[in-house]
């Protein structure tokens, strides 16, 4: 039994938007699960059911075999949250803010102290923590709503677009932290993210959601083999006579006398035996390059649509809130 | 309870450490009593050539206050409270806009702990806030005359009725606030409440001189049962149930009244 399973959920909002249409899910313990999709494709809709903040049209989910709307207490203990607006108070200190929230989940001052101190120092806080969050840059705050998430030791955490409004510089850095927590303390992390580098590199499964269905779902290599092909681009002496050494491989594209482009299913096997015929046929490689499939492209092959194209105006905005407000 | 008193720590250390809200916290009611006191000042109508008149018109129609300040001071508390517990409830759509509201939504605390922390913390901040404003018109020139036989129970209750009023209204604006999304929307909306709570109550203006249609818009107001109670404890002294027991169940009833929407509202009204 997945430790979430969700079961044909629907969201219809007023006015007729079906922003959640049917979607099944199981998630394991332990897993990191990345939630893919344009905007507006039922993301934060379905952490929104998920975590209890609204309800369902219709279907069922079940988190750790509670239901979100019958049980949702018991759901709330067992679930953290870091939303995708940063929910820190900057008007408190970092150590304020944690024991803040632990408050809310009954915990003893002892205990909630004792766990925020450890919990800053996996995030690299714990010297920062009697300051006021206002003093705090960006990467900070959002590191610190991270934790904030993980006081009360939740057995699932989900992230609503951890990284949005990030550095590149910083979105790595929070990579790193949130593959540190599973690593710590085996947390289900339920992730919705935008950027397919980040999913690829944290996630054990991922799915594709748009227009509130999901469109395809498996590991990011999985995925990544459903578009096919590596591509291998090549410089040789010879074009012409380097084609028939090829003879094997479809989709040869030559682009000048030097340089040839071909589609293999996998370059690491492939080109061993390339090289051993070039040598046979007493060609010279001059340069070569090969592109692996990215999620980039199963992205487009799902959803039809480019992953950055879809950078739409409400997302600038909501980066541009949150670049203001650390200021 | 824990999260109710959590969250009202939270308010009341927000409010501390914010210095410049502190300082103008504690500046307004010197103008309130200051520009209010000089420029409603009725009194000032009576004419002076008349023996005694002054002591009739003040015996008639305010309360026999020693001056307006004196009649004005229980009304400006009122008003003070009125405003105090609309920020209060208003910074719910802060903790909306700033993101702090989901994180309360997901967390397995009781819906009204929401709402209560607001109105807990207002409640603290005016009894500060009126005990400033009480000094400050005692201290001004020609100002608030207690009454000889002002004691301690005056003052208590003269708190307790700061209390029911700050429940009353906090909670009120509270529930607004709970649905609307949009700080232009609750702006809008507060300014059409505010206004005729504070001239439609017997807050500045003693009610004798008020048509006979605002008169009885007058005696349903909140505003008016606090600042009459609050009155006739200032003025009178001595203090006695007898002169203020009407206006403390009125203001009770009220109480109990918001508190119970408090709980439906807060409890069925909070989604994203």
């Amino acid at each position: 039994m997945g430790i979430i399973e969700v079961n044909k959920l629907v969201k219809i909002y007023k006015g007729g938007i079906r922003a959640v249409d049917s979607i099944n899910l199981n998630i394991k313990k332990g897993e990191i699960y990345g939630f893919l999709g344009p905007n507006g494709a039922g993301k934060t809709t379905t952490v929104k059911m998920l975590t209890t903040m609204i309800k369902p049209t219709a279907g069922q989910a079940l988190i750790n075999g509670l239901d979100v709307v019958k049980d949702q207490a018991k759901v709330r203990k067992m679930i953290g949250l870091v939303p995708q607006d940063l929910s820190v108070d900057e008007d408190l200190k970092g150590i304020e803010n944690l024991e803040l929230q632990a408050s809310f989940y009954g915990m003893s001052k002892s205990e909630a102290r004792e766990r925020a101190n450890e919990l800053l120092k996996l995030v690299d806080l714990y010297d920062a923590k009697d300051r006021y969050v206002s003093t705090y840059s960006g990467g900070m705050r959002k590191r610190l709503d991270l934790i904030s998430g993980l006081i009360h030791n939740p057995e699932i955490l989900f992230l609503d677009e951890p990284t949005l409004g990030l550095d590149v510089q910083t979105r790595t850095k929070m990579w790193d932290y949130i593959s540190r927590l599973r690593k710590e303390y085996g947390i289900t992390i339920f992730i919705t993210t935008h950027y397919l580098e980040e999913a690829d590199s944290l996630c054990d499964r991922i799915g594709i959601i748009d227009h509130g269905k999901i469109v395809v779902e498996g590991t990011p290599s999985e995925l990544k083999a459903t578009v096919g092909f590596d591509v291998v681009e090549i410089n040789v002496d010879d074009s012409e006579r380097f084609k028939n050494v090829l003879k094997d491989v479809n989709d040869i594209e030559i682009l000048s006398d030097r340089t040839i482009r071909f589609k293999v299913s996998e370059s690491e096997t492939y080109l061993p035996i390339l090289f051993k015929k070039i040598y046979e046929n007493n060609l010279k490689i001059q340069r070569i390059k090969i592109e692996k499939p990215s999620l980039d492209s199963v992205f487009l092959k799902y959803t039809g649509k480019e992953m950055r194209e879809h950078e739409s105006e409400e997302d600038i905005m909501r980066m541009m809130r949150a670049i203001r407000r650390v200021r | 309870m824990g999260a109710r008193i959590s969250l009202t720590v939270r308010e009341l250390k927000k409010w501390i450490r914010n210095p410049v809200q502190l300082f103008i916290t504690m500046i307004q009611p010197l103008f309130w009593i200051l520009l209010f006191g000089s420029a409603f000042d009725l009194t000032k109508l009576i004419p002076s050539n008349i023996p005694g008149g002054s002591a009739l018109v003040m015996n008639a129609y305010f309360m026999g206050a020693k001056n307006y300040i004196s009649f004005l001071t229980p009304g400006m508390l009122a008003i003070m409270a009125l405003f105090s517990a609309m920020f209060s409830g208003m910074s719910i759509i802060w903790d909306r806009r700033f993101g702090y509201l989901s994180k309360l939504i997901v967390a397995p605390i009781p819906r009204d702990s929401i709402v209560l922390s607001k109105v807990f913390s207002s409640m603290v901040k005016a009894i500060v806030q009126s005990s400033i404003l009480i000094v400050i018109a005692i201290l001004v020139p020609n100002g608030l005359v207690l009454s000889t036989s002002f004691n301690i129970a005056d003052l208590l209750v003269l708190y307790l009725i700061l209390i029911m009023l700050i429940m009353g209204f906090s909670s009120l604006f509270s529930i607004i606030v709970i649905r609307v999304k949009k700080m232009e929307t609750l702006m809008a909306i507060t300014n059409l409440l505010n206004l005729p709570l504070m001239f439609a109550s017997t807050a500045m203006f003693p009610s004798a001189i008020m048509p006979s249609w605002l008169k009885n818009v007058v005696n349903y107001n909140p505003i008016s049962w606090a600042a009459d109670s609050m009155r006739t404890l200032v003025l009178q002294g001595s203090f006695q149930w007898s002169g203020i027991l009407n206006d403390l169940l009125y203001l009770l009833a009220f109480d109990i009244i918001m508190m119970v929407i408090v709980f439906i509202v807060s409890r069925y009204g909070f989604e994203e």
